[in-house]
This record gives structure tokens, sequence and C-alpha cells, in this order.
């Protein structure tokens, strides 16, 4: 673990990214999140505990995508690549933080993604977690998301308006989507606020009000608006423990949960 | 053999056989406002025949050739007999150059209808506005970027149930799909966790087994499904370009139809326009591209030029104000200007260029018509005479730079499509351009089949002297001068036999008589006058001599100071007066030179001194090896010529050309071997042959009138004169003065036929014609000359003979 010095900070920003290739937008949104809330910056790097299981195996291979092509899947090669890979996503988190002047941290850890995630995490921190998934969502080769669109998810709950906040300091300037997913009584009061509070702190945000019973429909929602990064409380009735697992494992994009 | 003169019946000429007079009252008008225009140019009826020859006839190599002295109006003929017949003739077409699409570097040309091409590049840049704004406004479409997205999530969708059946598959059958930094791998699983080495150990070898064949069955199925993502990708791309191909399609169709419709008359427009839609369908996205930002390096925006450029039609011949074949002059015909070029634009420090930059050459503005070219100055640039030939051989012009010809650059060009020629080619130059062209050129005699020669001057006759007095008139009208009353034409026509230099005709010099009457006109500005008479010319003429006689008036003046040795009295032994004329070629005088010569024992040479020190031309040295032939036929028939004489220009330290001093040094001669001295008041001059009779010579009014000046600056004493070949008479147009010096019996100009005419004016003796007997009577110029000669022979003789004593000794 390694530690600079910075400003005062007042909360901490964790950022979970593991082997995905496209850590670095999720370190770099995470940073000026930091930045902004004048939080601490954690990075996490998460070696999957599975893959070095698999490799240990005698028959182990991967198939490669480019060329695609079967191969020995080699414990040291695995373990040097993940290594390197840990060190450029620190590099990346410890130049963004410097640049910004957020203090930082950075540690490795191995085992399953997801729960390493939720376990490192506090109650009141950020949460950005950017992990490969299962599968890809985006064909094989296609190019990297820009983080050009945030989608907020909202419901009723009290916490909406932190959330709203969070994600309108994530989006810093650019385009914001607010999905206002809620059914139950009361929520027209609250969309009336949260309209009227958009109108006054960003009047080019986008509102969407649209069912969402589970997390395929955010997952849709997000891939059919090339969603960038998708924000949403911990407290949304929607993030059950199963649920955050799933969202964290099929989005393509970082996803950030609001303490 | 001509009689012998009589010194008497050696009379000067009369007053009146020295200038000729035109008289004024010959002419019936009294202003030239009165008179017509002259419909053809004067005295050049053989030309002007050559020229509609040569303009009429449509075969290859009938090409003209306009030969004449500078200034006779040779362009001016020419220019306007081409814009008659030019009118008359249909206009030629419009040419245009445009992309070609398959091959840049080779750009197409379009023939067009006289005015088509304007009209069609109008059209063109119409389009490519459209374009500019259509393309990207179709492909930014929310329909269109819906359609897009279809494709995108089909293709998302395919690979992503790919994907999703696989790993459904794989987990049925206890294996779970793991990514990897590189790629994915199947990991098989025992109660929801991924194996690990000390459980697989502890499996059964069958258990192995069917986990091994189970997880090497998926990985072959996952290698399969990552190979066709590709394929999937190439598929969506493909789909994306034809949704992007069909969408531009039914933007710009239209657009092309409008300007299709416009030229449905013309194939070679509508296959173009096809190849431009074409292009513009394979070519959307950058069109769409092209109206974003330039790109920039180092903050720098890329000065590229705009890609709609491609679409644009460069017109390089617009006929559409053109009035029949145009008549082209080209004054400065370096090669790019006949031919064309191909420019340059730099672009990030590299010289780019494409269809747009084309120029083009004085060739395509005259195709279909004429085209005028000064010959001097085309050969004079380099590569354009050869350019020329090549373009009418190859009956095309080809626009090749001469840095690609001759290889010196390798900067990337064009090679446009030629454009075929049709046209008729008038060099314009003088007669040795022609004739060594002719000589040495053999391309010039198979293309320049017609030669039309201007005259410099036409024969003074009572029809040509009223056509020249309607010439005066046109050229009034033309320069919008004050009119001339018949004496100013009398005096132009006068000046205009003196510039013939020849009585008996008179000079179609054109620019000589535009600037007479145009400074004569001016002078009777300057006094006032409504009209311009006689006494203007003569101050025009007076003006113009006086702006150019510097050096005439520093020669005269050294003669008058006694620097230059001229006498004009008493009589000398073996030196005569010679004339010789300087050219200043806009002026020409004439002053007297001494010619001396000596004569001792020798072996018959006469020493030529100028020839001696190099100073004497070749015509000269011809004159003075005439003398001694002459010397050797006529005193030497019986006894070897044993003669020695130098002869030489006294006092010139220039060039000394010609024969016209030779009467007076086979004088000078004379006098030499007669001790006879010869009249200082006379000047002399004329050619000799070998039979002694005197030839006519030229500048002979410039040498009277020299010695004239000369001899009126010390006083006319009534004795002096020149004398000039008789043949030469016809010539005379002095000054008014000197013809007036004569008539009071001042100045004396003789004619003489023949070297014993002149002997005898210069000496005041007879020349002596020699008796049946074979001698020359006793007391005459010949007889002492013969005598001498004689004595020579002898001389030679005896020194040639051995002493006695040296005799006896032997």
């Amino acid at each position: 673990m390694t530690e600079q010095p910075g400003a005062a900070s007042t909360g901490r920003v964790l950022v979970v990214v593991d082997s995905a290739a496209e850590a670095e937008s999720a370190i770099q949104a995470a940073a000026r999140l930091a930045a902004d809330l004048s939080a601490e910056l954690s990075g996490l790097f998460v070696e999957n505990a599975d893959l070095i299981r698999l490799a240990d195996l005698p028959f182990a291979a991967e198939i490669a995508t480019s060329p695609p092509m079967l191969r020995r899947l080699d414990r040291e090669l695995l373990q040097r690549t993940l290594r390197a890979q840990a060190e450029q996503a620190r590099r990346t988190l410890a130049e963004a933080a410097s640049s910004l002047r957020v203090q930082w941290s950075f540690q490795v850890a191995r085992g399953h993604s997801t729960e390493i995630a939720l376990t490192a995490a506090g109650q009141l921190d950020l949460l950005m977690i950017r992990l490969a998934g299962r599968q890809p969502r985006r064909p094989i080769g296609a190019p990297q998301r820009a983080l050009g669109v945030t989608m907020v998810v909202l419901d009723a709950t009290p916490s909406a308006e932190r959330t709203l906040e969070t994600a309108l300091s994530a989006a810093s300037g650019g385009r914001l989507v607010v999905l206002f997913a809620a059914a139950s009584r009361g929520a027209a009061t609250i969309r009336e606020r949260l309209a009227e509070l958009l109108a006054r702190v960003a009047p080019k945000a986008i509102l969407q009000e649209r069912p969402a019973r589970d997390v395929n429909d955010l997952l849709q929602a997000a891939d059919q608006g090339r969603v960038g990064l998708l924000v949403i409380s911990r407290a949304n009735l929607l993030l059950t423990e199963t649920n955050v697992r799933l969202l964290a494992a099929n989005l393509d994009c970082p996803l950030l949960l609001v303490g | 053999m001509h009689a012998p003169p009589d010194p008497r019946s050696l009379a000067a000429l009369e007053a009146r056989r020295l200038r000729w007079h035109c008289d004024p009252a010959q002419f019936t008008f009294n202003s030239t406002d009165e008179l017509e225009d002259l419909a053809d140019i004067l005295g050049q009826q053989r030309a002007l025949e050559a020229i509609r020859f040569s303009v009429g006839i449509r075969r290859e190599g009938y090409h003209l050739y306009v030969q004449g002295p500078p200034g006779i109006g040779k362009r001016t003929v020419v220019q306007q007999i081409l814009k008659q017949r030019g009118a008359a003739e249909a206009k030629p077409s419009d040419w245009c150059y445009v992309n070609n699409f398959g091959d840049p570097q080779k750009p197409l040309l379009l023939q067009l209808p006289a005015g088509r091409g304007s009209r069609l590049r109008e059209e063109m840049t119409g389009l490519v506005d459209d374009l500019r704004t259509a393309v990207p406004a179709a492909l930014q479409s929310e329909e269109h970027r819906t359609r897009l997205q279809e494709v995108e999530r089909e293709f998302e969708s395919q690979h992503e149930r790919a994907f999703k059946e696989l790993e459904d598959k794989a987990e049925a059958q206890g294996v779970k799909l793991l990514r990897t930094p590189t790629g994915f791998a199947m990991a098989p699983l025992h109660n929801g966790e991924v194996v690990g080495p000390e459980e697989f150990e502890k499996l059964t070898d069958d258990e192995k087994r069917r986990i091994e064949q189970v997880v090497a069955v998926l990985q072959e199925e996952l290698r399969q499904v990552i190979e066709q993502v590709p394929k999937w990708r190439k598929e969506a791309i493909d789909k994306v370009k034809e949704l992007t191909r069909e969408t531009t399609r039914f933007a710009i169709r239209h657009l092309l139809d409008r300007v299709k419709q416009s030229n449905s008359d013309l194939p070679d427009v509508l296959r173009y326009l096809d190849a431009v839609e074409r292009d513009v369908l394979a070519h959307s996205g950058e069109l769409h591209a092209s109206e974003e930002a330039p790109p920039a390096i180092l903050g720098m925006p890329l000065e590229r030029r705009p890609f709609l450029r491609r679409y644009q039609l460069n017109l390089l011949v617009d006929n559409a104000q053109t009035a029949g074949a145009p008549v082209v002059y080209e004054d400065h015909p370096t090669y790019q200007n006949l031919i064309g070029r191909v420019e340059h634009i730099s672009e990030m420090g590299a010289l780019v260029t494409d269809f747009n930059l084309i120029k083009p050459g004085a060739l395509h503005r005259a195709n279909g018509g004429y085209l005028i070219i000064d010959m001097l100055n085309l050969l004079a640039q380099p590569y354009a005479w050869e350019g020329l030939k090549r373009a009418l051989h190859s009956h095309d012009i080809r626009i090749e730079s001469l840095g690609q010809a001759l290889s010196l650059t390798s900067t990337v060009s064009l090679e446009p499509q030629p454009v075929p020629l049709d046209i008729k080619i008038v060099l314009i130059g003088d007669r040795l351009l022609y004739y060594l062209l002719f000589q040495y050129d053999p391309d010039f005699a198979e293309l320049f089949k017609v030669g039309a020669d201007f005259d410099d001057q036409i024969d003074r006759n009572g029809d040509n002297c009223r056509l020249y007095a309607r010439l005066v008139a046109t050229l009034v009208h033309r320069e919008k001068l004050r009119p001339f009353d018949p004496t100013g034409v009398a005096c132009v026509l006068e000046h205009a036999a003196r510039l013939a230099g020849d009585a008996e005709k008179l000079s179609i010099h054109l620019r000589s008589v535009v600037d007479l009457v145009s400074e004569a006109d001016y002078w009777a500005s300057q006094q006032g006058s409504p009209q311009v008479t006689e006494s203007h010319v003569e101050r025009a003429i007076d003006e113009q001599i006086h702006r150019a006689d510097r050096l005439r008036q520093r020669v005269h003046e050294e003669i008058a100071r006694g620097t230059l040795l001229i006498d004009t009295e008493g009589a000398k032994v073996g030196q005569v007066n010679g004339l010789s004329v300087i050219d200043l070629g806009n002026f020409a005088f004439g002053h007297p030179s001494r010619v001396t010569a000596t004569v001792r024992l020798g072996k018959g040479d006469v020493i030529d001194i100028e020839r001696e020190v190099k100073l004497g031309g070749a015509i000269h040295s011809k004159g003075v090896l005439i003398l001694g032939s002459f010397l050797a036929s006529r005193y030497a028939r019986k006894h070897p010529l044993s003669l020695s004489a130098s002869l030489v220009f006294e006092q010139s330290y220039g060039m000394v050309d010609g024969d016209s001093a030779s009467v007076g040094e086979l004088c000078a001669l004379a006098s030499a071997l007669a001790e006879v001295p010869l009249k200082q008041s006379l000047a002399i001059t004329g050619s000799v042959n070998q039979h002694g009779q005197v030839q006519a010579i030229g500048g002979v009014n410039e040498k009277i009138e020299g010695f004239f000046d000369v001899c009126a600056a010390r006083g006319l004493t009534g004795e002096q004169g020149v004398i000039i070949p008789a043949s030469n008479v016809k010539h005379l147009m002095l000054r008014k003065e000197v013809v007036a010096a004569a008539a009071a019996g001042r100045f004396r100009v003789y004619a003489v036929d023949t070297i014993d005419e002149a002997v005898t004016l210069l000496t005041g003796m007879p020349a002596g014609e020699r008796a049946e007997a074979g001698d020359y009577p006793p007391g005459s110029v010949n007889r002492l000359v013969e005598d001498r000669l004689v004595a020579f022979s002898g001389l030679r003789q005896k020194f040639a003979e051995p002493s006695k004593s040296e005799a006896q000794h032997d």
C-alpha cells in the first residue's frame, strides 16, 4: 500500500478495478469525484482468485481474442500480467490524484472482485467499481465507451438527493440522464422536487421516468443510453446484495455506488 | 570602253535633280478629313494574298510566317484580317477539366458547347454547396442514426447471444466462463467453486478425462464463437456502409438529377455526373467529416484543401463571351504561357496539386481560332518553340511541366488528358529569322508553309501618292489627330521618299509615318493651328533629327576645330575626301573621312592598312583588291606591275566596311602614282569594278549632306561639291538647304559613270584615252600613271639583273 499527502479529506472514494483493460476511465472519474468532494481516493486492484486456481490445473488453457487461438494458461505468466496491470492502475491513480491534489492510497487484493469491493467499502464511502465481468457485453474489439453520459438512477428513498448531488459532481458538466424509477406513493412529490432541483442546478439534464423492475432493466437502460457511468444509491430498493453483484459483473461501464 | 570625259562636259547636276518635290497642287482635297480611310494596307498586296491564302486553307502545315522589317505594321494588319475572318466563323467549344475519380493524377477533359462551360461550372458549384449541407444533414438525421444503432445493436445482440448460450451451456456442464487479461478461459466447477489442483488430483482418472474433454469441447466452441466476431463485425460494417450509401443516395439524387436534366443533351457530362454520384456514395463518410473542424498539429490547424474540391469544375477555356473564332496575341510566349501549366500549393511544407490548379496557355485560349506570336520572343524563351512544334505535330495540347519533362523535379504532378488542337498559328518576325529557320529547322518548313513578305517601300507614282494621302488620312482618323492640309501631306510624302532613300520610291514603314504625323500634330497644337501644314511636318522632322544628332554635331565640331583633319580647299597629292555613314538605328548621318595613298617600288601589292590591323571588313577588302586588279589590267599589260601601294582611312579607329570608298581610293592611288594633286574641295563616294565603272552605293543623301555641313560650317565657296555614282542620282532626296545652295551655285553634286570622269573632276586634268598605238596621250593623268608604273617596272628589272662585275666574277 502506498500513500501520498494531499488535501484534508472528508470521506473516501474507493475505486475497485480488476484485470479489465479499461480501468483508466474509472480511475480518472473517481479521482475527479474525490477532488470535488475533498475526499480521499483509494484504489483497489483485485486479482481474480478463480483465474489463479484455474492456472494451476494441468489442462488450463485460455482462448486469446486477438488472434483467436488456444494457448496454455501459464500461472507464472498470468501473475506477471496481473502484477503489471496492477502497477499500471496504481500509476494511473497516482498521476490523477497528484494532478488534482487528492490524498490517495492503493492496494492489491486477491479474491472475488465484487465481494472484495463490497467488503472493502464502508457504508458512507463512494464505491466506484469497474470489473471485467464474466462475459463481454460489448463485442470483442469494439472501442471503449466514452465517459460522456452519466446516468443516475433514483427512487423515492431519502438517499435520492445525495445521490443526485454525487452524480452531478461525477458528471462534471457532461451530459446527465436522470432515471427516476419509482412507482411508490409519494413518488410524484419527490419527482417534482427533483425536477425543480434539476432546473436550478442542471438545466440541461434529461429526466426520464421509466419503470425499473430489476437489474436487467437498469442494464438495458445503460446500454441503450450508451452510458459511460452509472450512479446509484446503495440504499436503492433494487440493490440487493445479489443485484449489486449482477450489476457490477454485467455493466459495461463503471458503477458508482453512493453509500 | 567609254568615251574619254571632257572636263568641260562634266557639269554639276541641276538642283531640281537633287530632290523630288511633291507638288501639293496635285491633290484635290483641302483637308484629309475629306478623304476616305484605306480599306487595306498600302502596297502589301503580295503579303495580303499570302495571309488570306494561309487563313483560308485548312490543311496541315499551312501555318503562317509574316516577315518584314519591324514597324511595318505586320501585326496590325494580321490582327485586322484575322478578326474579320474570325468574326464570321463559329465559336469554338468550351473546355473543362474535371476530376478523374478512378485516377486523380489524370484529370479528364470535357468538351462543351460555347457558353455551356460557365453554366455547368455554376451548377457544379451549386451542387457542391448543396452536398456540403445535404449529406451531413442526412447522415446526422435521427432516422439515419436510429437505423445505424439498430445495426449496431443487432451485432451486439448476436455477440451477446452467442456468449450467453455458450456460458449457459458451460454452466450446465459445471464449467464457468472466466475473463483472462487477454481472452477467456473455461474453468471446471465443484460445488460452485473453481476446482483447485488438489481437488482435481483427488478425482478419478475417468472423471479427470471427462472434465478435460468437456472443457476442451467448450474451449473449441468458444474459439469458434470468437472467430465469428470479425465476420459479424464485417457484416455490421457493410450494413452501416450500405445504410449510409442509401441515405446519401436519397439525399443527393434530386440534387444530381437537376444538373443532369440541365445537361441531358451532353452524354459526356451525364457520364461524368454518374461518376460524381458513385464517388459521393463511396465517400459519404469523408463528406461528413469534411464539415468538422480541420485536424491540427501542435494547435496549428492543417491547411487541408476542402474535400469537396474534387467535385468542382475547372473551366479551362470559356468562350461564352467570344465572338466568332478567337484571335489571341501572346506577347510573352514562355513555354508555360503557351502550353499551360499545373500549379502547386503548399500543404504542410509539401507541394501538392489537383485538377483545379491546371491553368490554360495561349494555345488553349486560341484553340479553334488563331494565335499570333512574335518569333523573336518565342525563340528567346527556352523550350517554347519546341513545345509549340510538338503541339502542332501531335494536334493536341499536353500540359507537362518543364521540370517534369527534363526530370528536374520529382514533385507529384498531373497528366491531364490532352486537349485536341485545331488552330492556325501566325508567327511574326524578320526575314533573316525566316530564312534561317527555313534553312536549318526542317520542322519549320513542314509546319509554316506560307510566308507573307511585307515590303517596306512602294513605287512613287500618281496613284500611290493619292493612296498615300489616304493613308495619312486613315492615320489621322485612327489616332484622332488634326487634319492635314495638302502641303502637310506633300511634306509627309517627301519624307517618305527620303526614308526610302530613293526619290522614286515611298517608304511604307508605318511606325515611322505614324510617329511623324503624330509629332506634326503635336507641333500644330503648340501653335494652335487647326490643321497640320508643311511647316509642322518639317518641324517634326527637324526635331526628330535634333533629338538624335548629338553624335553628328560632335563629329562636325571636331572637324571644324581641326581635330579631325579634313581639307575643303586646295589640292593634295595622294589624298582625297571619302564619305562614310554612321547609322545609329533611328538616325544616320554622313561625314567626310580623309583617304590617303602612298606608292613605292614593289611586287604589285596594294596594301589595305585597315585590313592589316583587322579594322576593315570583307567588303572593304574586296574593294581594295579590285583596285589592284584594275591597275594591273589597265596599266600593266606589257610589263609586270612593280608597285607597292598603301591605302588608309586616316583618323579612323573603328571598323570600316563597304566598298563605297573604292572610287576615292583609286583616285588617291592614281594621284600618288601620277603625282598630280586632287582637289580637296570635292568629296567622292562610289564603288568601282575591275573595268573602272563606278557603281551605286548606299546612304548617298547622308554622305552628300555630311560634306555639305562641313563645308557650310567653313563657308561655301562655290567650288565645293560631291562626286557620286550616276546610278545614285535617282536616290537623291537631299535636304532643302543643300538643294538651295546647289541652285545658287554655292555647292555642286557631280554624277560620274567611270573612274576617268572622277579623276578628271578631282584633278582638273583630262584622264586620257589610250590611242590605237597603245599609249595614253601625253599630259593626261593615265599617261602619267602608266609612265610611273613602267618606271617602277624598269627599276625592278634592274634590281633583278645581276651586276656586270658579279656576272664576270661568276
